[in-house]
């Protein structure tokens, strides 16, 4: 049963929609990440026009991440300080992404600014959690735990405007967030994701915050920064496919609960190492389009360039 | 077969009327085409009458649109947007189909060439490009072939069946991206080897139903349009989050 997007404007079987939400939404649940950086490329690749795959990604990641702040919520994970705060350089970053966006798009670069970004930031998330993952797998092995210093300190701790954060038990300068704030609401204008996977990390290593409330935390920003993406890529460039968003969210919804209760089940570390093979997949293929020779050298823009 | 053949002869018979005064008279078994949900491309019949019997060539062209087509070349190991030429006057979808009297020996192109209606005569203008007229036309090309494989432009053109030397039809394929706007569908007479300015009929591409509703909102109130994605997607989301929030 084929459905005809109107934003997009092609005709997409209605299944092929529901199950690739269906089958991002497994591997969210499974490994608590949005999933964007998976779908995006994936709907770019059935045929769907770049910008609306991103703008009507954004949109659909709303709806996840209502539903990870509110379960969140619930259990007090979430600092609202530290969130405001990234959420103060999220819409910075985020607004000028979109704007950055319809400039490149105008140049002609933005299918190769967003390849190029995937590439990049997959393949240093995809080798990291591969390593991390695949050294704390030979430790559990050989049941030995160092313990490394509680405390250690660096350049980070020594940037002015410093905050008091209670939830998170930090005592850091406001630049830090503001800045990871800035860089992920940027990818999530041009990249079409929440960035959850670039923001956890940062969070982690570079603030410094407890684990306990880093993904209520992400999700917090994550919903408003995808948000302001989705109302200014509606605005600005009329690329949110309402009916595309819908499609995938039903599916996802679903396949979410699925993976969480999987995960539930599974060891988690070993599915660690499956996600960093998923991820250096995607970032392989996109690394490979981008230095094969391509079939046909030329594409079309409607509307004409500069 | 047989209804098509009844359908014909009683268009044919109402036709006749007006052939006393035209030469020839056409008409499509639709004028609109419309693009639901569940459009997944269509294909109207074009059928005519010609007292005369000539050979005829049938133009179908969507509405001009303003084009660039742009080349990749490999910079520094990667396959980057280098050059680019826009055209104006593109037409967003081109079909041809031809009586079998034309098909042979490049006949048809010469007629297309005439009018200026073949896919390599299109009457598509570069805009002040600065490459070389045969870039240019490699270009031309780049935008033919392209299309093509969207069958936006026919490849090979298509078959009109004559019936009795009076009556004729074709088919007219659209694929499920069949641009929106007003088409026009024009047959002209071949004769004796020159092209003749038939009969024309008016088609139209348009949205409808909540397809329709959905892009008419997201272009004229796109603000609006944002603000209501947000909220659908957060109400789905709560409503999500709560459906399972026990189980």
């Amino acid at each position: 049963m084929h459905v005809y997007l109107p934003i997009a404007e092609i005709s997409v079987n209605v299944f092929l929609l529901l199950g690739m939400g269906a089958g991002v939404g497994v591997l969210s649940g499974l490994f608590g990440v949005g999933g964007g950086f998976l779908m995006t490329p994936l709907l770019i690749f059935i045929g769907v026009p770049p910008a609306v795959a991103v703008g009507s990604e954004a949109n659909q990641l709303v709806a996840t991440s209502i539903t990870g702040v509110l379960a969140h919520w619930r259990r007090k994970s979430v600092d609202f300080k530290m969130g405001s705060v990234l959420l103060v350089g999220g819409v910075i970053g985020s607004t000028g992404g979109v704007f950055l966006f319809k400039a490149l798009q105008k140049l002609g670069q933005i299918d190769l600014v967003i390849s190029l970004c995937y590439v990049v930031f997959l393949g240093i998330i995809g080798l990291l959690m591969f390593s991390e993952s695949m050294r704390s797998m030979l430790k559990q092995k050989r049941g030995v735990a160092r313990r490394g210093k509680l405390h250690k300190h660096t350049w980070v701790h020594g940037l002015p405007f410093k905050m008091r954060f209670h939830k998170s038990r930090l005592y850091v300068s406001a630049l830090l967030p503001l800045f990871v704030g800035v860089l992920v609401g940027v990818l999530a204008a041009i990249m079409g994701v929440g960035g959850g996977f670039i923001m956890v990390p940062a969070m982690i290593y570079l603030i410094g915050m407890p684990t306990s409330v880093v993904a209520g935390t992400s999700l917090f920003q994550i919903l408003f920064v995808v948000a302001n993406v989705t109302f200014l890529q509606a605005w600005q460039n009329q690329t949110v496919d309402i009916l595309l968003a819908l499609l995938l969210l039903v599916g996802s919804v679903l396949g979410v609960q699925v993976g969480i209760r999987l995960g539930a089940k599974l060891p988690s570390e070993q599915f660690r190492v499956l996600l960093a093979i998923l991820v250096l997949l995607t970032c392989g293929k996109l690394a490979f389009d981008l230095v094969a020779t391509p079939g046909n050298p030329f594409s079309l823009a409607l509307g004409g360039g500069h | 077969m047989r209804a098509l053949s009844f359908i014909l002869a009683l268009v044919a018979a109402a036709l006749l009327a007006r052939a006393a005064t035209a030469q020839i008279a056409i008409d499509l078994s639709k004028h609109q085409i419309e693009i639901t949900s569940g459009f997944d491309g269509a294909e109207l019949l074009l059928f005519g009458y010609d007292s005369k019997g000539a050979e005829v060539v049938v133009i179908v062209r969507g509405p001009p649109e303003t084009i660039s087509v742009r080349e990749k070349e490999r910079t520094a190991g990667i396959w980057i947007n280098q050059d680019e030429v826009t055209f104006k006057n593109a037409p967003s979808f081109y079909f041809v189909a031809t009586t079998e009297g034309l098909r042979g020996d490049g006949e048809l192109e010469t007629i297309l060439e005439s009018l200026g209606v073949g896919p390599r005569y299109l009457g598509m203008t570069p805009i002040d490009s600065e490459l070389s007229p045969e870039r240019v036309d490699e270009f031309r090309e780049a935008l033919i072939t392209l299309r093509q494989r969207d069958q936006l432009y026919a490849k090979e053109p298509g078959h009109v069946l004559m019936r009795d030397d009076r009556l004729f039809r074709t088919k007219v394929p659209f694929p499920s991206s069949t641009p929106i706007g007003d088409y026009t569908v024009t047959v002209y007479e071949v004769i004796d080897g020159w092209p003749v300015l038939g009969a024309e009929t008016p088609l139209r591409v348009r949205k409808a139903g909540f397809g329709a509703f959905v892009y008419n909102t997201a272009h004229k109130h796109p603000a609006l349009y944002g603000i209501v994605a947000i909220l659908i997607a957060l109400v789905a989301g709560w409503f999500g989050g709560w459906a399972f929030r026990k189980s």
